[in-house]
């Protein structure tokens, strides 16, 4: 049991997984892998040159410390933002068709009739857009990294922004799996994909910190402060709608960071004078991330194992 | 000895039963004819067999396993090719022979050896680099029956494998599976196409209406459906009033008439209903001999496949 578990043993068993190395082939054949790897980091670099070119027109940008660590800060921003924004636009468009292209093209019911397990369907599709996804990321490390050379960001905080765009490709190819295994065609998974991932970067925070500011208002608006029970319970909720959306646990564990110090915690000073220690919201959006994949994979996976009935 | 057995399988969809209490065997080895209009539940059955559908109750056992309690058993056993062909545009014919391989866990330098053979058995090793998308009907429904085999199954099951083939392609396809009846394989095949089970088939099974009408080995059944063998006795000219007399007067002779040609002119051929067996037979040309009826031939008629549908079925279906 132990050798299996061995990292290397995981990777021959990934590459030996047939619908990777099936996935990997068609999506790299021809020269089609290496358009939108060529495409993708000419529109990143001609997006920082912009940047520059802006910082050194409006004459933001000088030979000061601060100045540059400004612009090393507004590069990693723009092209973590940017890179947030092709995750959310590539993963329903790779991973929609999934299950739903495979019944599509009629080749489904022949998988299922293999051993091929469904977990193995499952994995394979969802591990290969993971993978093309990840790719993107890691070939833009380059490009970043031209901030060291500036200043403002540390390969900690460089590191922790590709750990948070891997966990939220995983997440969103979740989803895109899912509703592809839930759909009969891919123009509906693609449709279903977009709106989900588009709730859940922009609608469903919007929603609820107008929930949350609102509650806060009518709580406020008394003559008597609420007590620290309730303000906590208030906190811990917006903390954790922060937390479970890619974009807003992003930028508040930078803002910790650049005004704490700190990419662990930061502490809460409440009207009564007591003080609340808070995670970085990037510690909980990572494991809830991770978390959450696992359940969609894992409904995914019994909905191909599932019988027609 | 029976490498499938169907017991009692009823598949009910909202108001309509597909499949009725259906329960046959099919002996190993044998090409065995799944015969029946549209919509009689061939498909159905085949669905739950291959483990893709669920039934609403009895089960089915495949070389011993139950499609229910072990359907990763069965589906190593099985090789099945459904009556579509399933296509990814962008794979090589061998690319993707080997993709199916794989998802058997055949071991990579196994699967080199296995596609060449299997190509070779298809006749399609000059197609080893071309597209699937650019093959004709015909070498892709070879190329379906090619993935079907990588695994080695005991029983291939089959729809409609002829279906929408020219009939060149149709004669291949009937040909590979007589070459792999011989090589040890059960083949169960659904068909509406009678030529083709009355060509290659040892057994068959009539269904409608999701019922099961006859099953058993063609031969058998003939004679079950049809009881009387009908001979045909061609004379030269010749009182054929009295000679009718004559044959009608022999042991085992049910009925004669005499043939009619397509514009309903009578023919000298006699049509003899017979419920003897072979040895009756050659005593009834005997005696005939003896009684001095110029007999130019006496063969038996063997009724097509059509005749027996016709008898077997009641022309109703869901």
């Amino acid at each position: 049991m132990a050798t299996r578990l061995r990292p290397l043993n995981i990777v021959r068993r990934t590459l030996a997984n047939p619908i990777v190395t099936k996935e990997l082939r068609s999506r790299m054949r021809g020269n089609r892998g290496v358009v939108i790897l060529s495409v993708y980091l000419t529109a990143l670099t001609m997006v920082i040159l912009f940047l520059y070119a802006t910082f050194i027109g409006s004459g933001d940008i000088g030979f000061s410390v601060a100045d540059r660590q400004s612009f090393g800060k507004a590069v990693f921003a723009v092209t973590f933002g940017l890179q947030l924004f092709l995750i959310a636009i590539l993963t329903p468009a790779m991973t929609a068709g999934s299950i739903a292209g495979e019944r599509e093209r009629q080749t489904y019911d022949l998988l299922r009739t293999t051993t091929l397990s469904a977990r193995s369907m499952v994995l394979g599709k969802l591990g290969t857009a993971v993978a093309f996804v990840g790719l993107l990321i890691l070939a833009t490390l380059p490009l970043q990294s031209v901030v060291f050379f500036i200043g403002g960001v540390s390969p900690v905080e460089l590191l922790l922004s590709v750990l948070i765009l891997l966990v939220t490709a995983l997440m969103f190819s979740a989803f895109g799996v899912l509703l592809s295994c839930l759909t009969k065609r891919v123009i509906s998974a693609t449709i279903l994909s977009y709106t989900v991932i588009m709730f859940i970067i922009v609608i469903l925070p919007i929603m609820l910190l107008i929930g949350v500011a609102s509650g806060t208002g009518t709580i406020f608006s008394g003559v008597n402060t609420p007590p620290d029970v309730v303000l906590t319970i208030l906190l811990f909720a917006f903390w954790g709608i922060v937390a479970t959306n890619p974009a807003a646990a992003s930028v508040a564990s930078e803002i910790i960071l650049i005004d704490q110090q700190s990419y662990w915690w930061t502490t809460l000073d409440l009207p009564s004078g007591a003080t609340i220690g808070l995670p970085s919201p990037w510690l909980i959006y990572v494991p809830f991330a991770i978390l959450l994949s696992a359940i969609l994979i894992t409904i995914a996976t019994s909905l191909v194992r599932r019988k027609e009935r | 000895m029976s490498i499938i057995e169907i017991d009692n399988l009823v598949k009910r969809y909202k108001g309509l039963t597909a499949v009725d209490h259906l329960s046959l065997s099919v002996p190993a080895g044998a090409i065995y004819g799944f015969v029946g209009p549209n919509g009689a539940g061939k498909t159905s059955t085949m669905r739950i067999l291959t483990t893709l559908m669920e039934a609403t109750s009895g089960d089915a056992r495949i070389a011993g396993y139950s499609v229910t309690k072990n359907p990763r058993d069965v589906r190593r056993a099985i090789g099945y090719m459904p009556d579509f062909f399933g296509v990814y545009n962008d794979m090589t014919v061998w690319e993707y022979l080997d993709f199916f391989s794989a998802c058997y866990d055949i071991d990579a330098n196994e699967r080199a050896v296995i596609n060449r053979d299997l190509l070779e058995l298809v006749d399609l090793p000059h197609k080893r680099d071309a597209m699937v998308d650019s093959l004709s009907r015909g070498m892709k429904q070879r190329l379906a029956l090619a993935r079907t085999l990588a695994h080695d199954p005991q029983v291939l099951i089959l729809d409609e494998p002829a279906s929408g083939l020219d009939p060149r392609a149709r004669v291949e396809i009937r040909e590979l599976l007589v070459e792999l009846a011989r090589m040890g394989k059960t083949i169960f095949f659904s068909t509406h196409i009678l030529a083709d089970v009355a060509e290659i088939c040892s057994d068959i099974g009539i269904v409608e209406a999701g019922k099961l009408v006859t099953s058993g080995g063609v031969a058998d059944m003939q004679r079950a459906l049809v009881p009387t063998r009908q001979y045909q006795l061609r004379l030269l000219e010749a009182d054929f009033a009295a000679a009718q007399t004559t044959v009608g007067q022999q042991t085992h002779v049910a009925a004669v008439q005499r043939a009619t040609d397509d514009q309903g002119e009578l023919t000298s051929t006699l049509l003899i209903d017979f419920t003897g067996d072979d040895a009756a037979a050659s005593a009834l040309l005997i005696a005939l001999v003896q009684a001095g009826l110029p007999i130019l031939e006496f063969s038996e008629t063997a009724h097509d496949m059509e005749d027996l549908f016709m008898r077997a079925t009641r022309g109703i279906v869901n």
